[in-house]
């Protein structure tokens, strides 16, 4: 946490100043976001936000997508951010790029072509949050079974009782 | 249950009929836990391989969210359940990584050791079932005698052989129990000589290698597509590992090297798992050379629980106890994402904070999920009988994966 990180920080920096100039050219669409620890981090307009990370890929290196996932922020609207991360290997950099996603159907666009690992994370946000993914080549359940219903992370989820339909619950009644 | 092997026969392939659909697990044993694989079949060939997970969800995530941040650490010790120490040592120092702080260098060289310590034990389980499930029985009996050294020296330290907990946020439960690190100076002293009889019994074994080599081999485009980590990342000769490239607890203090691949397939995953081994014993004789002294706690009392025969007396570390418990450490509002080289690969923790001591979103991002997802890749074109060495060499926990 000091030493060779402070290094990799500063080296960081001078290589976000090219990044800053890409979210330039997306005008108001992506709005740098001032982060606790540091990470450069980004809020990109769901419209833009694929070709935003294709070009990160392409020009800059950003080879890896470490994961997304999504967070609720319930009652607020768009309720629903996706955040990826992209890792440069080379760089020895990362970038967070979170992407709302409101309105009855909240849905962004799959990443699946671009990194293969979005796939199993892309339906675990489906399975999770109920946000779709468009041109996702298999968006199904991944972690809960199929026929289940609901979206267990959303904040409106109840924590504890017996969902109707669950297998093997003793069933002390339902706390919603 | 059906559902999903009609979907695999719903292909719209003339030859699919001719395939046969082999369903193995959730229950086979070199599946290592509850991993179900849809196999699609063209004689004792497998053409689409389907992995299914989700069988151990318990929904951790959901349970972090109504937990301050010192209830989910025994929650950890149930993701990678081969090394529950190191899985304590990521949450924890993802959590200070939130909050802002410092562990004192003896908390540093303790969870290192930690961390060492699992990854030998969770590498010799792999290494061993690995081994089993290409027949060799005694490779795995030798790397249990060693794991059940380790446990000892786990149970010596933290009280618990398996559901260890050890972590706090601030530092570590407690600290080093006497003549702990003689046993374990003990331990490291007579383990490269076994580590030496494992790779006599297979690294030039006839049998070993023809199963092993060339066998699922994954190239570096695909390895960073898939965003493998761990020993699955550097057998295919990327050199990424975050102890080096992200030095956290004092990692760049300790002399080690990345042991890389060349190939990617079967056989470099077990080099680089031996070679592993080698490295953490490396680095737990530097720990034990150079332990420091000093506390094992952060000294913030609004940080860290105070000394418990000083809350029997105390008025203010009664209180500072009291809110600890109950109300937890006040994070900042934000959100941070800490990552920290387990051994199965990159165990990080996303948090969302709206302050105060509950994560509003708390994500794992777990080494095993993400690693598996290149089984649909790799497995294809090998023999039915290789995809149970395919899964050796992947060496996944479902515990982490299904979270």
């Amino acid at each position: 946490m000091s030493g060779k990180d402070g290094d990799a920080r500063s080296d960081a920096r001078s290589d976000i100043s090219a990044i800053l100039a890409l979210v330039g050219e997306f005008g108001d669409k992506i709005e740098v976001l001032d982060d606790l620890r540091g990470d450069p981090s980004f809020r990109a307009d769901g419209s833009i936000a694929k070709d935003f990370i294709r070009r990160l890929r392409d020009e800059f290196g950003f080879g890896v997508l470490s994961f997304l996932t999504a967070v609720d922020n319930y009652l607020d609207e768009p309720r629903f951010e996706v955040s990826y991360r992209l890792r440069s290997m080379e760089q020895n950099l990362d970038l967070r790029i979170n992407v709302p996603a409101g309105g009855e159907d909240p849905a962004v666009d799959s990443v699946t072509d671009l990194f293969h690992a979005a796939n199993w994370l892309e339906r675990e946000v489906w399975d999770m949050f109920g946000v779709r993914f468009r041109d996702h080549p298999n968006l199904e359940r991944i972690l809960m079974w199929e026929g289940f219903e609901g979206h267990p992370l959303r904040k409106d989820y109840p924590l504890l009782g017996n969902t109707p339909g669950t297998p093997g619950h003793a069933g002390k009644g339902a706390k919603a | 249950m059906s559902t999903r092997v009609d979907i695999v026969l719903d292909r719209p392939d003339e030859q699919a009929s001719e395939h046969q659909v082999l369903n193995m697990g959730p229950q086979h044993p070199s599946t290592h836990g509850v991993l179900r694989l849809v196999l699609e079949l063209d004689g004792e060939i497998v053409v689409k391989c389907t992995p299914v997970v989700g069988y151990l969800h318990r929904g951790m995530e959901k349970l972090a969210e109504s937990m301050t941040f010192h209830m989910f650490c025994p929650y950890t010790d149930r993701l990678d359940y081969l090394a529950p120490l190191a899985n304590n040592v990521a949450l924890s120092t993802a959590q200070e990584h939130l909050i802002g702080i410092e562990i004192p260098p003896r908390a540093q060289a303790i969870r290192v050791m930690c961390t060492e310590m699992s990854r030998i034990s969770a590498h010799l389980l792999g290494l061993g079932a690995f081994a089993m499930d290409l027949g060799a029985m005694t490779v795995f009996l030798w790397c249990f005698r060693e794991r059940e050294k380790i446990y000892d020296l786990i149970e010596h330290l933290s009280g618990a052989r398996f559901t260890t907990s050890f972590t706090r946020v601030g530092g570590v439960a407690n600290d080093i129990p006497d003549g702990f690190l003689s046993e374990l100076k003990a331990f490291i002293d007579q383990f490269p000589e076994q580590v030496a009889s494992f790779e006599k019994m297979l690294s030039r074994n006839r049998i070993w290698v023809d199963r092993t080599k060339d066998i699922a081999v994954i190239t570096r485009e695909d390895a960073m597509s898939y965003a493998l980590s761990g020993p699955n990342l550097r057998a295919t000769g990327i050199e990424w590992d975050l102890r080096v490239n992200r030095p956290y607890l004092g990692y760049e203090n300790y002399d080690f090297d990345i042991p890389v691949g060349t190939v990617g397939d079967c056989y470099d995953r077990y080099l680089c798992r031996i070679e592993e081994l080698k490295e953490s014993t490396k680095i737990l004789q530097q720990v034990i050379q150079k332990m420091p002294a000093g506390p094992v706690n952060a000294l913030d009392s609004k940080i860290s629980l105070p000394e418990k025969s000083s809350v029997l007396k105390g008025m203010d570390e009664l209180i500072h106890q009291f809110i600890l418990v109950t109300e937890g450490q006040d994070a900042p509002v934000g959100e941070s994402y800490f990552a920290a080289e387990n051994p199965k690969g990159e165990l990080g923790f996303y948090f969302r904070s709206r302050g105060g001591g509950y994560p509003d979103r708390m994500f794992i991002r777990a080494p095993s999920f993400v690693n598996l997802q290149i089984l649909e890749k790799i497995a294809p074109g090998n023999y039915i009988s290789d995809v149970v060495a395919i899964l050796g060499s992947i060496d996944f926990v479902m515990g982490e994966c299904d979270r």
